[in-house]
């Protein structure tokens, strides 16, 4: 069964999780055996993009030891088991130069995105 | 993919998403895929907007759900005649016949 | 899982947060009525929904005691589905993700409700007919 999964909520909860949830349980369910591709869409398009950096938090005496990294998460997604997508326009409106994604990123447009859907058996839009 | 139904939650005077994923409906409609969305939530305020029109031209049918519009006090004498009325099992169904569903 | 046909539903939003969680409980409900076999995978904060220590409470707005007010509780909504599936000879399972439990302090669930992992959505969800996601708002 081919599976992809749409990433659309960029950046939610990832200090207070330490990864994105969504990228988090593909790589899982990955791991299970599922076959799946990820299509990042919204904020998410940014996860691919080099050089992010999370600066330690601290909160009274607590600091974090592990912050999150999305850009490893796609890193460390994307290969020859699984594609990575990214939704052009959503890159455009937000100035982010395609340059400066990793190589490994399929980009796509919104008016392709019928026809990759219905390659898939399974498509879950978180 | 067998057909496609999107739930649509989202009132579209608030969210710039909803007429984006009409307009995937109606891409995939012209593939030839049939494609329906499901109007719920917030969402049952879309059906008297403008933005589904380009949709239902591409052959999307579009439902909207009693129960969110009894919710808003919305009269169903004032939904628009291209728009449906329907139960939630509108979704159960399309689920059990295979369809590629999309909550948003 | 007993003849018919599966459906699967992942569910993410913490109770009394969004109103997407009371229509995806009614999609859950009406999949029960039909007759299918239902599978629930509750991830992050809808691990919270069968809670078992969420209490009704009285509201002095509504001029309501607790007994008056009823006020709905998720666990409850969620008990209710596991018995009318029973009843109806369905098979029903509410599954909470153990990681989402383990951070939420969330283990002390209703009876019926099982911990599991993304392997197990994986499994359940390729042994189902369709699988729908919910998402958080």
């Amino acid at each position: 069964m081919k599976h992809l999964n749409i990433v659309s909520s960029g950046y939610r909860a990832t200090i207070e999780e330490q990864d994105d949830t969504v990228v988090w349980i593909s790589h899982a369910m990955r791991n299970a055996g599922a076959a799946i591709d990820l299509l990042l869409c919204g904020a998410a398009v940014n996860y691919p993009v080099r050089g992010q950096r999370v600066d330690p938090v601290t909160f009274g005496g607590r600091p974090q030891k592990h912050g999150p990294d999305v850009h490893a998460q796609i890193t460390g997604f994307v290969g020859s088991a699984s594609k990575v997508y990214a939704l052009r326009e959503d890159l455009d409106q937000r100035g982010i130069d395609h340059c400066s994604l990793i190589p490994e990123v399929d980009l796509i447009g919104r008016d392709e995105l019928p026809k990759l859907l219905c390659a898939y058996d399974q498509v879950w839009h978180w | 993919m067998k057909e496609l139904l999107i739930v649509e939650t989202r009132d579209a005077a608030d969210h710039a998403d909803p007429a984006r994923m009409a307009d995937l409906a109606a891409g995939v409609a012209r593939a030839g895929v049939p494609a329906t969305i499901f109007l719920t939530d917030n969402g049952a305020f879309n059906c008297r907007r403008d933005s589904l029109e380009r949709a239902m031209a591409a052959g999307v049918q579009v439902h909207v759900d009693r129960f969110a519009l009894g919710e808003r006090g919305i009269g169903e004498a004032t939904v628009p005649e291209a728009v449906a009325l329907a139960g939630i099992e509108l979704v159960v169904d399309r689920l059990a016949d295979g369809a590629c569903v999309m909550w948003r | 899982m007993k003849p018919g046909k599966t459906l699967t539903f992942v569910l993410m939003d913490a109770p009394f947060e969004s109103a997407r969680t009371a229509t995806a409980l009614r999609v859950i409900d009406a999949s029960i009525r039909r007759g299918f076999n239902v599978n629930v995978f509750a991830y992050e904060g809808a691990v919270l929904l069968p809670f078992r220590h969420q209490q009704p409470h009285p509201n002095a707005v509504h001029g309501r005691d607790v007994g008056e007010e009823d006020h709905p509780l998720p666990r409850e909504w969620i008990a209710g589905l596991i018995a009318m599936a029973a009843g109806q000879g369905v098979d029903f399972h509410w599954i909470n993700c153990g990681l989402c439990v383990d951070e939420r302090g969330a283990s002390d669930a209703i009876d019926g409700v099982e911990r599991g992992t993304p392997a197990d959505l994986w499994k359940m969800a390729s042994a189902s007919d369709n699988t729908l996601v919910v998402p958080t708002a």
